[in-house]
């Protein structure tokens, strides 16, 4: 052995303390965004504008298809800890079309909604809102589509797991998110 | 020559070139289709950059290994490490300690830029020769100061002291992720050159709070550069402290527990979460101000139902613990500093150690302080006095534990601990100013004028400029092996000493005296002259001062006195590995022993025998 060399050490993982600090980063801008929301609420007289309607025909499927992918990207964890990648594929495959859904009917709602982001202070909020989530929606998918990708090419096994755990963090924060959008935008308006 | 062809730079901005070019022939195309006129130069231009400065990242070939891993590639190895060369600073590599010295360099390439806008500047207010700038111009110029100083000169310059020292000191090999320290590093030059463009280009008005509704209304470019600019910055601190809240959680060596950590680790810990929980914060906030002035969004604008005074509450939720980013690795470089130079352990190593959390806990519950008089609810202005008087307490902690240091210890007066001296001396002038301005009363008397400038000057001088310094004069002869000039380094103190104190006393007057800031002009009659020309006399003391740094650094760099592994006698990590460290920062791994301060203790040093390598002098 070269003399000069490093001794090995034992692996130390820091993807995890990596991903959890920046999801909790992550939902730093979130929270600037619903201050920004409950803000300009508590300071309006009529919240929503007159004129704007916001109801549940969307929001509801909408949070039905999030919920559920959030249940089948756990499930393609579970049975990837089994050694199941055929599973494991199908089950990113299926999380990417439900993500795909969400974001298709989030833009059909958007040119739905009756009221643009020039509008007035509401719908500037509104697409910001649901538009920094749709993003995430988008970031989130493309990290699915990726490590679908790499399971198809034999990257993951019971033994290497990481990426897929860190996918699945990020999108169950994801999930998280809309829950407290959902609540915001469309209960409590 | 064909090295200086080859530079890793010229690829990026080539890249970067094409980038802006594409982006804007994309929004000229997609107005002409829309049926809008072609030319928005605002527009056209913000959509060109969005698409630069990716560009330009995968030019400098940011983005190479994690297009690797997307397609799934196999065998995917690290980027290979660079030749130790000077090439490799100016092109794309992952070591921390090249990355450290790059934003270094950075910080120190923007500092004299944005200390002359501000010399010019006063020199045009100290009235000793006809104006030769008009009112926007002297507006722009002290805006970009201080834009330029917060987020392209103090923070990059902690975040390349963190990122050489922080791994070395708890013993890692690297970063936790050294590619995204990378990707985190080129982020911030074409910031800072954004900002440094904005003075061409129709300047900014807003001083560095950008407070809408003018930051949303003003029209010329140079505004919504400089929000690209600090959002970059901040995109790039966000990263740099996920990076190195990972390392220190994840990487420290065998026996070092959290309480055998330099202060200076502590430090950065501190400052890293308020980095990752702030920053959002006013990304989001100059993100909304971009959307309005671009998409016609009306957050700010009470026409159309939006709140100006939002705005003000999400910048400083941020920005007052962005005080805190700017002071606190200061803070722990001194902590750290002292013992050294004067031989002795640091006096309540863990009261002073936890002290930065604590600030940075502190710190986070402030910020409506700043908004005595911005028309927020009168009912919050008596709990905000109290919990930003509260922050007193944890700095006062840091403040006895180094006088109590000082005392009975066997000083040895270089150019560091001096220019460290002056930084405590400074720093309790700020310190105890901001308690009096916390005071509401004393507040709505000396909002917004000279005063509050002076205070944030003595602040950012006390905790950002003399602890860095500082620390360059501690750690450049680890980071290059040779010594710098303790002569000039002194001169340098002197000057910058004085210079400080001539700088901010007459600030402080002109306050009480209710000169507001950010005027740029007054009747000569009422007499201030003196008081603007001292201050730019000052200004430019320092200027000097750390003109004589960069003359040290280059003729010594190369022509100095060989330090050898420790020069100062240090019992810390760094200490114990060569001059300037091997590529993995330490022969052999570090096994930790010791609290970092054993002085007077025999065999004292915190991992022993570090520079053997494996192997050697064992059995």
């Amino acid at each position: 052995m070269d003399s000069t060399a490093i001794e090995t050490t034992k692996p130390r993982n820091p993807m995890y303390a990596g991903i959890i600090a920046f999801i909790f980063s992550e939902s730093f801008l979130f929270s600037a965004l619903f201050f920004a929301y409950y803000y300009m609420k508590f300071d309006s007289p009529v919240w929503p504008p007159q004129g704007v309607t916001v109801d549940l025909t969307f929001a509801i499927p909408l949070t039905v298809i999030l919920l559920t992918s959030s249940l089948v990207v756990w499930a393609a964890g579970k049975f990837l800890e089994h050694g199941n990648v055929v599973a494991l594929t199908m089950l990113l495959a299926l999380t990417i079309l439900l993500g795909a859904g969400f974001m298709g009917i989030t833009v059909f709602e958007w040119l739905n909604a009756g009221f643009t982001p020039a509008s007035h202070a509401y719908g500037s909020i509104f697409f910001t809102l649901t538009g920094f989530h749709f993003m995430h929606v988008f970031g989130g998918t493309l990290l699915l589509t990726i490590l679908t990708v790499r399971s198809l090419r034999g990257h993951y096994s019971s033994k290497s797991m990481t990426g897929i755990k860190i996918g699945s963090y990020y999108w169950h924060f994801v999930d998280v998110i809309w829950i407290l959008v959902f609540i915001t935008v469309f209960i409590i308006k | 020559m064909s090295n200086f062809i080859r530079l890793g730079i010229w690829k990026g901005i080539a890249w970067g070139l094409l980038g802006v070019g594409l982006g804007v022939g994309i929004a000229t195309g997609a107005r002409v289709a829309m049926g809008l006129p072609a030319w928005h130069p605002e527009i056209n231009l913000v959509v060109g950059i969005v698409l630069g400065v990716p560009f330009y990242l995968g030019g400098i070939g940011v983005f190479r290994y994690w297009f690797g891993w997307i397609i799934g590639k196999r065998d995917l190895q690290d980027p290979h490490p660079s030749e130790p060369h000077w090439t490799r600073y100016f092109g794309y590599d992952i070591n921390h300690k090249v990355i450290g010295i790059q934003y270094m360099a950075t910080a120190l390439t923007f500092l004299p830029f944005a200390v002359i806008l501000q010399i010019l500047a006063r020199t045009d207010l100290a009235k000793i020769s006809p104006p030769f700038m008009d009112l926007q111009t002297y507006t722009t110029l002290i805006s970009d100061h201080g834009v330029t100083m917060l987020f392209i000169v103090a923070v990059p310059g902690f975040a390349g002291l963190m990122n050489y020292f922080v791994p070395i000191l708890i013993g890692a090999k690297d970063m936790a992720f050294p590619k995204l320290n990378a990707l985190s590093f080129w982020l911030v030059p074409p910031a800072g050159i954004l900002i440094a463009l904005a003075i061409g280009t129709g300047g900014f008005l807003t001083g560095w709070t950008i407070y809408p509704p003018l930051s949303a209304e003003f029209q010329p470019l140079g505004m919504d550069l400089i929000l690209l600019g600090v959002y970059m910055a901040g995109l790039s601190s966000i990263l740099t402290a996920v990076n190195i809240l990972s390392t220190v959680f994840k990487l420290r060596a065998p026996g070092m527990k959290p309480f055998r950590m330099p202060v200076f680790v502590w430090s950065a810990v501190a400052t890293t979460l308020l980095s990752v929980v702030f920053t959002q914060s006013i990304a989001m906030a100059l993100l909304m101000v971009l959307l309005e002035r671009l998409m016609g969004m009306n957050f700010f604008n009470s026409n159309a139902g939006g709140f100006p005074l939002m705005y003000q509450y999400m910048f400083w939720f941020y920005s007052h613990p962005a005080t805190y980013i700017f002071a606190l690795p200061g803070l722990g470089i001194i902590s750290d500093v002292i013992p050294v130079f004067v031989r002795k352990p640091l006096f309540g190593y863990k009261g002073v150690a936890l002290s930065s959390p604590g600030i940075a806990a502190g710190g986070t519950i402030v910020f409506l302080h700043h908004m005595y008089v911005a028309g927020m609810p009168t009912v919050f202005r008596i709990p905000f006095m109290i919990t930003t008087m509260i922050v007193a307490v944890p700095t006062g902690v840091k403040f006895f534990g180094w006088i109590a240091t000082l005392w009975a210890g066997k000083i040895r007066l270089s150019a560091a601990l001096l220019l460290v001296f002056s930084a405590v001396i400074i720093f309790l002038i700020g310190g105890l100013t901001g308690v009096i301005q916390a005071v509401v009363p004393a507040n709505l008397y000396i909002h917004d004028t000279y005063w509050i400038v002076a205070h944030f000057h003595s602040v950012l001088f006390g905790g950002f400029l003399f602890p860095f310094v500082a620390a360059i004069y501690y750690w450049f002869p680890k980071m290059s092996g040779r010594m710098l000039s303790e002569r000039i380094g002194k001169w340098q103190w002197f000057l910058m000493t004085v210079g400080a104190g001539l700088l901010i006393i007459p600030l402080f007057d002109l306050g009480l005296e209710g000169f507001r800031r950010r005027v740029g002009d007054y009747a000569p009659v009422l007499g201030y002259q003196p008081l603007h020309l001292t201050t730019a006399i000052g200004g430019t003391l320092i200027f000097i001062g750390l003109a004589l740094m960069v003359y040290n650094i280059f003729v010594n760099g190369r022509r100095g006195k060989i330090a050898g592994s420790n020069p100062w006698k240090g019992k810390t990590l760094e200490w114990l590995t060569s001059s300037p460290p091997p590529e993995d920062n330490f022969v052999r791994e570090p096994i930790v022993v010791a609290p970092p301060f054993e002085y007077g203790v025999p065999d004292g040093e915190q991992a022993p025998n570090l520079l053997q390598p494996p192997g050697a002098g064992e059995g």
